[in-house]
């Protein structure tokens, strides 16, 4: 039988300039770009490179300023602004593979259906601890449609992915180029490193 | 404990030996689970004008003249069209193509010569199709994620499974590329399929074809005796049969 789960997957690239948010529990935040768009004193005016960005104009590099359109007026003293992504738990810890070497892995280029994007996964412990996003997408027109209809429904699993600790990867056949940009290569990295 | 990564077929394969063997007895074993898909790959590839499959498709060789694989091969996709009510076609694409059974058989094959030959912990994992046996290193099933099908880098599901294959049809790799046989139109209401059952080659072709026969193909999966499923519709939809051995951390 099957059943409707109504949970699902979420995205570390759900990143809406147009919605003019970003959850800092999908996409850890480059503590360099947190400090370039850190919390604004109240009245006074964002520096034109972290302002709002209009959609599909965001300078490459600059991920980190889509969050800026919320702090135009902070409550007093406080910053709205995440420098670290919360650490997903592990409700009953596994003993690590100790074949998988720390250190990150990847970096290559993605791309995805709404634009490139890159990343790496970090392995530490002997496990996948984080996925990191380099890069975001430049069209963000695709995951805003995205982000409305299909992905709150998917979102509590895809985090999950973060510490899921896994052995390999089933999906949809890709070729041999589309490998080198898979999750499964990381993997393979991290294992044969 | 060794990990080989080779392409063959079209497609990268993952082999994870973890076997508590000497170095050269799983160099051993990896050897002839590759050369097992190179020798496939010669006999089955469409790609290839001089294989087997593409001389009997062009009618220069007779069925009896090819190799006993490929008639095993031909035998059970004939099967496979009638329990999947025609869906899985290997003529859907208007000559001889049997790749989608094909990929599946072979890794089960090599699995099952895998077992025969002393291993009994490893994962074969071709282009995201997946078989594993036993458990790997310090764990007592295999870990298999199930890819999310907007996000390359993220998971839908995490399962864990011993002796079990896992096989995932999808469009967001290739694109639209199953096709409905009835209409002829490209397959687009569900954008992943997976099948876990216990042979590769026969989860594959039953994801396939649900991926071809659309919304219905949900319905059809939910009543398939002996393998468990997950789908996501192309509208962001994701369910999962009752069964499906699902992590429980995950």
């Amino acid at each position: 039988m099957i059943a409707l789960m109504g949970t699902a997957a979420g995205t570390v690239l759900l990143v809406s300039a147009k919605a003019g948010f970003s959850s800092p529990t999908d996409r850890p935040l480059n503590p360099q770009a947190a400090g370039a768009t850190g919390p604004v004193p109240s009245g006074s005016v964002p520096p034109p490179s972290s302002g709002p960005a209009p959609a599909g104009s965001m300078p490459p590099g600059n991920g980190g300023a889509t969050t800026m359109t919320t702090t135009a007026a902070p409550p007093a003293g406080g910053g709205t602004k995440t420098t670290s992504a919360p650490k997903p738990t592990t409700a009953a810890p596994k003993p690590p593979r100790t074949t998988m070497k720390d250190g990150t892995f990847g970096g290559t280029s993605v791309y995805v259906e709404y634009g490139s994007v890159e990343l790496s996964i970090v392995v530490s412990g002997g496990k996948i601890t984080d996925i990191k996003v380099l890069d975001s997408p430049s069209d963000h027109s695709r995951s805003v449609q995205i982000n409305n209809s299909a992905l709150p429904k998917l979102k509590a699993q895809a985090l999950a992915a973060q510490s899921a600790n896994i052995d390999t990867v089933s999906g949809a056949t890709y070729t041999s180029s589309g490998y080198k940009l898979s999750l499964q290569s990381a993997i393979d990295r991290a294992l044969q490193a | 404990m060794l990990v080989r990564v080779e392409h063959v077929m079209g497609m990268a394969v993952s082999l994870d030996l973890a076997d508590p063997l000497p170095a050269p007895e799983l160099e051993r074993l990896a050897d002839e689970v590759f050369d097992w898909l190179r020798v496939v790959d010669v006999t089955f590839s469409t790609y290839k004008a001089d294989s087997e499959i593409s001389r009997l498709g062009r009618g220069e060789l007779r069925r009896e003249d090819c190799s006993p694989m490929v008639g095993e091969v031909l035998d059970r996709c004939a099967e496979l069209w009638d329990e999947t009510r025609g869906y899985f076609d290997i003529m859907a694409g208007g000559s001889l193509d049997p790749s989608g059974y094909v990929k599946g058989w072979a890794v089960q094959r090599a699995c099952d010569r895998l077992r025969l030959h002393g291993s009994s912990h490893h994962c074969l994992n071709a282009g995201g199709d997946v078989f594993v046996r036993g458990a790997a290193a310090g764990r007592s099933a295999w870990r298999v994620g199930v890819r999310h099908p907007w996000e390359a880098m993220s998971l839908a599901w995490v399962l864990e499974v011993t002796d079990m294959a896992v096989a995932t049809s999808g469009t967001y790799e290739r694109g639209l590329h199953v096709f409905d046989p009835f209409t002829g139109e490209p397959a687009a209401a569900l954008r992943s399929v997976t099948v876990v059952g216990p042979e590769l080659g026969t989860a594959d072709a039953y994801a396939t074809a649900a991926l071809a026969m659309g919304e219905a193909g949900i319905d059809w999966l939910a009543q398939l005796p002996g393998h468990e499923c997950a789908v996501v519709t192309e509208d962001g939809r994701a369910m999962r049969s009752d069964g499906l051995p699902v992590a429980a951390d995950a």
